[in-house]
Parts: structure tokens; C-alpha cells; sequence
């Protein structure tokens, strides 16, 4: 098989040759590919060449993964959960406080006709009022007294994650920072003083030869 | 006895969310390292890393198990890496600006290859071969990465891929040429 230029490869082998290169042909393949490259110098060069390559490949290696923060999404109740929350507690109980209110009436107003008209044998509109002005109140009261305990505790617990949370974080990357830089930085001397001396090196032999030249 | 990911994904979806994040830990360096590869960048490979654990999470009622945990969480890490790639008008190297302890910066030495330290010659290599990758079409860079540096195997990256086994040897063949091509080119730059 010929190759008349560098770049026009022909062997119809290439499939094979990757495979092993890579060891991942079976043992009749690897047989039948070395039978193949003792008449083939085109596959036994690029061979030699992919070889090389691997290796130059190899020379890239990544030190160390950072770590990953992996904190689990809240599901919905949760997030509901914290979106009431960011409301303050007077804002939540007057929203409790309507609803109950809305529902109160329109229960009233369903059973309305059953109590019957003022005139009649059931409760005045100002009785009726009365009563749904202390449900409410008595509600709201209870609502308010709820919110503000379970407030108090997220506030709390919150605040608590926070912190200890933004301290494990900070100590790490710190730990880790200084670690880099203290490495670095001794990369650098170490280079910088190895480049001193090549410099030196080469200066001391460009003033031999300029001489050579000189005597003749 | 280490517990599987089969076992993790079984107690995550029990309940157990906390149980995720052994997934994390474990993969956290093979995916990062996949999309370091792959993009170029430190702080675009933590990204991605972050959307594709947080991704795998939010799915990991369809992932069937028909299929090795691994491989559906490189596809994860794959597409996120192209879906980045797309945004991307212009990479940007970043420079290490940093002195030693008396207030010396980084100097590069003068290029005699034959007397440079090992050191500084592999560190030199490191930085022409993440170039040339950089400058390799996409579908060519994934297969090299994978078979590379995270050593899958014909059929592992092909299923992750959801491509033929013979298409991903194609494109490894031709990968590799275009890497011996561009390192080449980058050595004589020099």
C-alpha cells in the first residue's frame, strides 16, 4: 500500500489500527492486524506517530476537581413555605383574616334565607354582623399569634444555617487559595533562579565564540 | 464494601436527598475534568459541573437503569459543555498574575529545548496540547477526551454519544491526525 503524500493515507485499515492502538481488539483482530503491518510501513508509521501523540496528550493532567456544591432544590411546599414567610406577619394575618371573613359571609348568605327577614322570627343583620366581627377577631388574633412564633424559629434557624454555612465555605476556599499561592509561588522562584543561571550560562559561552571569531 | 451508584440513586429516590450527594463526590473529578477538556476554562468547567449534578438530580426519576449511571451523566456534562460552546463567541485565555516572596513575576525562560528543565518543557507541552484540543472541532475534541483521559471504551463513549462504535474509531483516527498536525505547527511557532 502506497502514500504518495503525507496527507493522503490509504490503507483502508484505520478502524483497526485505532483498535489497537487502544488494546481494545480481540485477539484474532490484533493477529490479523500485525500480520498486516509487516507489509504495511504506512500503518506501522502512523502507528509510531499516534503513539507520540498519546504521549504529548499525557502531559496535560488535571491537578484537583474544585468542590462541588450540591445543595438539593426545594420542592414546592417549601418554597411556598418561604414565600409566605417573606411577607410580614400583619400582611399574612389580614390575608387570613379576608379569607376567613369572604368564606364567613358566604356561608351566611347561604343559610341567610333559612334565618329568615328582620321582621320575622330569625337574627337582625346587626346580631349577624356581630357575630362575624368576633370570628373574625378572635381568628386574626390566632393567626397572628401562630405566625409570629413559627417566624421567630425560621428566623432563627435561618440566620444559624447562614453563618455556619458561609464559615465551612470561607475556611476552605481560604485553605485552599493559600495552598495554590504558596505553591506557585515557589514555582516561581524556582524557575526564576533556573532561568538566572541559563541566561548566565549562555552569556559566558556567546563571549568564547566571539573571541574564536576575533583571532582569526 | 463501597456502595453502588444504583444503591445511591435507590435511597436518593426514597427520600434520601442527602444520599446524592456520595454521587457528587464520586464524579465530581471525571466531569469536571471531561468539561476542563472540553472547554478550556476553569470557571466555565466548574459550571458546568454544578448545572449537570443539579440536572441529574431533577431527572433521576427517568434515568432507567437499563444504562450505566456514568454514561447518562457524561451526556448530561456533554451537552451542557456544547450548549456553553454555542454562547461562546471568543475564548479568553486567563493569565496567572502572580509573584513570588520578592515581588518577582513569573519570567519565561529562553526556548533551548534541549536545556530547559523537565518541568518547564512538560508545563510548555501541557499548554500546546490544551491549545490544539481547544482548536479541534467538537465531535472530535469528545472523543479524544473520553477515550483519553477519562479511558472509556469504544462502546462506553459510543453509547453516550448514541453513535456507532466505527464512527467513534473514525473520529478518534481522525482527531489524533489533526492533534500530530497542530502540535506540530504549535512546536515550530516557537
Amino acid at each position: 500500500m502506497n502514500n504518495t503524500n503525507r496527507n493522503q493515507f490509504v490503507c483502508d485499515r484505520k478502524e483497526d489500527l485505532v483498535a489497537y492502538l487502544y488494546g481494545e481488539a480481540n485477539s484474532a483482530e490484533r493477529v490479523s492486524f500485525e500480520r498486516h503491518l509487516n507489509e504495511c510501513d504506512d500503518c506501522g508509521g502512523e502507528l509510531k506517530v499516534f503513539g507520540r501523540v498519546r504521549d504529548d496528550l499525557s502531559a496535560w493532567q488535571v491537578g484537583f476537581a474544585p468542590h462541588t456544591e450540591f445543595v438539593p432544590p426545594k420542592s414546592r411546599m417549601d418554597t411556598a413555605r418561604e414565600l409566605i414567610g417573606m411577607f410580614p406577619v400583619w400582611a399574612r394575618g389580614l390575608a387570613m383574616t379576608g379569607v376567613a371573613a369572604v368564606v364567613v359571609l358566604m356561608a351566611l348568605s347561604v343559610f341567610g334565607n333559612r334565618i329568615g327577614t328582620p321582621s320575622g322570627a330569625g337574627l337582625s343583620t346587626e346580631q349577624v354582623q356581630e357575630i362575624v366581627s368576633k370570628a373574625v377577631a378572635d381568628e386574626r388574633a390566632k393567626i397572628q399569634q401562630q405566625y409570629q412564633a413559627e417566624f421567630a424559629s425560621f428566623k432563627t434557624q435561618l440566620i444559624a444555617e447562614h453563618q455556619a454555612q458561609l464559615q465551612l465555605v470561607t475556611a476552605e476556599h481560604q485553605a485552599k487559595l493559600e495552598t495554590v499561592k504558596a505553591g506557585l509561588r515557589a514555582e516561581i522562584k524556582k524557575s526564576n533562579q533556573q532561568n538566572g543561571s541559563l541566561r548566565s550560562f549562555f552569556a559566558v559561552e556567546e563571549d568564547r565564540s566571539y573571541s574564536w571569531g576575533d583571532s582569526r | 464494601m463501597e456502595i453502588s451508584d444504583d444503591q445511591i440513586i435507590e435511597r436518593t429516590l426514597a427520600g434520601e436527598t442527602d444520599a446524592f450527594s456520595l454521587l457528587v463526590r464520586r464524579w465530581e473529578r471525571p466531569i469536571y475534568g471531561l468539561s476542563l477538556r472540553m472547554l478550556g476554562r476553569d470557571e466555565d468547567a466548574r459550571d458546568v459541573c454544578q448545572e449537570t449534578f443539579l440536572a441529574a438530580f431533577r431527572n433521576l426519576r427517568k434515568f432507567r437503569g437499563d444504562a450505566k449511571f456514568s454514561s447518562w451523566l457524561y451526556r448530561i456534562a456533554l451537552n451542557a459543555c456544547h450548549s456553553r460552546m454555542r454562547k461562546r463567541v471568543v475564548v479568553v485565555e486567563q493569565s496567572i498574575d502572580l509573584e513570588d516572596d520578592e515581588g518577582r513575576k513569573f519570567e519565561l525562560a529562553d526556548d533551548n529545548a534541549g536545556l530547559m528543565p523537565e518541568r518547564m518543557q512538560r508545563d510548555q507541552l501541557a499548554f500546546q496540547v490544551r491549545k490544539a484540543l481547544q482548536a479541534l472541532p467538537p465531535e472530535m475534541r469528545q472523543v479524544i477526551v473520553m477515550k483519553e483521559y477519562e479511558e472509556l471504551t469504544f462502546a462506553e463513549i459510543a453509547d453516550i454519544l448514541a453513535i456507532p462504535v466505527s464512527t467513534v474509531k473514525s473520529r478518534l483516527y481522525t482527531g489524533l491526525q489533526q492533534m500530530r498536525a497542530r502540535l506540530e505547527k504549535l512546536r515550530t511557532a516557537l
